[in-house]
């Protein structure tokens, strides 16, 4: 038979925990020669922790990124909520003694624009084969990095020093809509990398500063198209990455026009509504 | 001394790195399932009002049906409970031998998530909802048939039924009316091992095993929900990826539609 006393959980006798970081500090009252006033110090070091070993619920986890300034300025007009893409390969991205690691960086339009236009040897050469014409050249070359926050030096005009949520929840532009009903809570998003070709026909795109730019007709391209598991873009999709869990939505429904222009054009997807994901759990 | 391992679910960490949002009770498909067929009803007793509640730590479904307007909002609905699903003409129901085939059960289905907090359609106010965990540390109730190792990628799943008076052949947790059918953890190779293509299971998988469970016993995971498994054929050996990966070179099969 087992006592009520040998259980564990028993009432104590509420001593408190004496030794910091536990005690409440209390010191005497203040003489009038001021001696007993607490310090700086003292008042800065709180006498109350809520020490827990994990973090919290529905935590962010974000990294800085230096943006090398494009000789366009695209960088300049990056957002809180836009998709961000680093290239891969870039020496310059290397911390030196002398600078600081800079990265090309780019969100969705500028990423589509950089696949559609840039040229092997550059773009001065007289090659006219696409550098980025294959899913793989595309993805030895861009990783996909996570959702910009902020910009964290907001002090300096010729450079960029982002925060970007890696993992967990941040705030996204809504760039996806199902072919029926809408977005709701739980739903996955999707980015898919397409093939696309421009056919017999020179088409017209708009850059990533609202430019048109012309593209010769036969020319195969690889566009990033945001999309959903439920969408037609998933099945023919060459590659697909999770950016995240829908956990808050909100009210109003871009239109298809406002989606698309939002691919091309960084104003407009600035412009689109902030809907909230989980990423990368 | 009076403590059981069914009764108690004792989670070694509170939910560390947790990831949850609020979803909401799916009372249509509660209404359809308590009061749609009364000739032949899933929990015929009216004191198992219970068997429609959603406790802590279930297992949570919403359904994928082409109904995609039934609410018209942006919240998640979800469910708790098996019985009363539907496919090839056939009903799952706890004492129910004539069971439809599960892969033709699942395809209405999708894996939503863990309960936080618990939900009584009588009771409880229909649009607060209640909580919904779908990534980090848990510890759930192995309430299916399969030993869970560590390391094996879980996934939510149907249980089976069986005749009236038989063996359920699944681990009854104490505390859940006899009568309901609660959705079971159940590794991958097992799933697939029972018929359902890579494809689906994807679609249900919650996370990875930390800790050895035999039925009936809790199973501590690590949640993850961003994944999925698509298959690439690198020679003769196919590749299986979690999270990023590449599509197959053949056009995978679309999904019959209704």
């Amino acid at each position: 038979m087992v006592s009520i006393a040998s259980l564990s959980g028993t009432p104590g006798l509420g001593n408190v925990n004496s030794n910091p970081p536990f005690s409440f500090k209390s010191s005497s009252a203040v003489r009038s020669d001021y001696g007993s006033k607490p310090s700086v110090s003292a008042l800065m070091n709180p006498t109350l922790h809520n020490n827990v070993p994990e973090t919290m619920v529905n935590s962010t986890a974000r990294a800085p990124i230096f943006v090398r300034p494009f000789t366009r300025g695209f960088e300049k007009e990056y957002s809180e909520g836009d998709i961000l893409f680093v290239q891969r390969g870039d020496e310059r991205a290397a911390q030196t003694a002398t600078h600081g690691s800079h990265n090309v960086i780019a969100n969705i339009p500028v990423l589509n624009h950089l696949l559609r236009t840039t040229l092997v040897g550059g773009n001065g050469a007289d090659a006219e084969q696409l550098k980025y014409d294959t899913i793989e050249k595309v993805l030895a070359n861009f990783n996909y990095f996570g959702i910009m926050n902020n910009d964290m030096d907001t002090g300096s005009k010729w450079q960029r020093l982002l925060n970007v949520n890696v993992r967990g929840r941040s705030r996204v532009a809504r760039m996806w809509k199902p072919p029926e009903g809408r977005l709701k809570r739980g739903d996955q998003l999707w980015l898919a990398f397409m093939k696309r070709s421009t056919g017999d026909k020179i088409q017209t795109f708009r850059g990533p500063s609202g430019v048109r730019e012309a593209v010769p007709r036969q020319t195969e391209f690889v566009e990033v198209v945001p999309t959903l598991d439920c969408c037609d873009d998933f099945e023919r999709a060459q590659y697909l990455i999770p950016v995240g869990i829908v956990s808050q939505v909100t009210m109003k429904t871009p239109s298809r026009v406002q989606l698309n222009d939002a691919r091309y054009v960084t104003e407009k997807c600035k412009l689109l509504e902030r809907i909230e994901v989980l990423m990368r759990i | 001394m009076y403590q059981s391992q069914k009764r108690r679910r004792i989670k070694p960490f509170a939910r560390p790195t947790s990831f949850d949002i609020n979803v909401v009770f799916d009372i249509r498909h509660y209404q359809s399932i308590k009061y749609g067929n009364v000739i032949d009803p899933y929990f015929p007793a009216h004191g198992t009002d219970e068997a429609y509640h959603v406790m802590e730590g279930e297992v949570l479904m919403t359904t994928n049906t082409p109904q995609v307007r039934r609410y018209g909002d942006h919240q998640m609905h979800v469910f708790s409970f098996a019985n009363g699903l539907k496919a090839d003409g056939a009903v799952l129901n706890a004492s129910n031998a004539d069971a439809p085939p599960k892969a033709a059960v699942l395809e209405g289905l999708k894996y939503a998530g863990v309960a936080v907090t618990e939900f009584a359609p009588e009771r409880d106010i229909f649009e607060q909802g209640f909580v919904m965990t779908m990534a980090g540390l848990n510890t759930l109730f192995n309430n299916g048939s399969s030993i869970i190792y560590p390391g094996d990628v879980i996934c939510a799943d149907i249980p089976f039924s069986a005749a009236k008076g038989a063996r359920k052949n699944r681990a009854l947790q104490t505390g859940v009316p006899r009568e309901k059918l609660q959705f079971i953890v159940t590794p991958l190779r097992d799933l697939v091992a029972q018929g359902v293509t890579e494809r689906l299971a994807s679609r249900f998988i919650m996370g990875t095993a930390l800790s050895y469970s035999r039925p009936g016993s809790s199973v501590d995971v690590v949640l993850h929900k961003c994944n999925t498994i698509v298959k690439r054929e690198v020679g003769a050996v196919p590749d299986l990826f979690g999270a990023e990966g590449k599509k197959p070179a053949v056009k995978a099969k679309k999904k019959a539609k209704k």
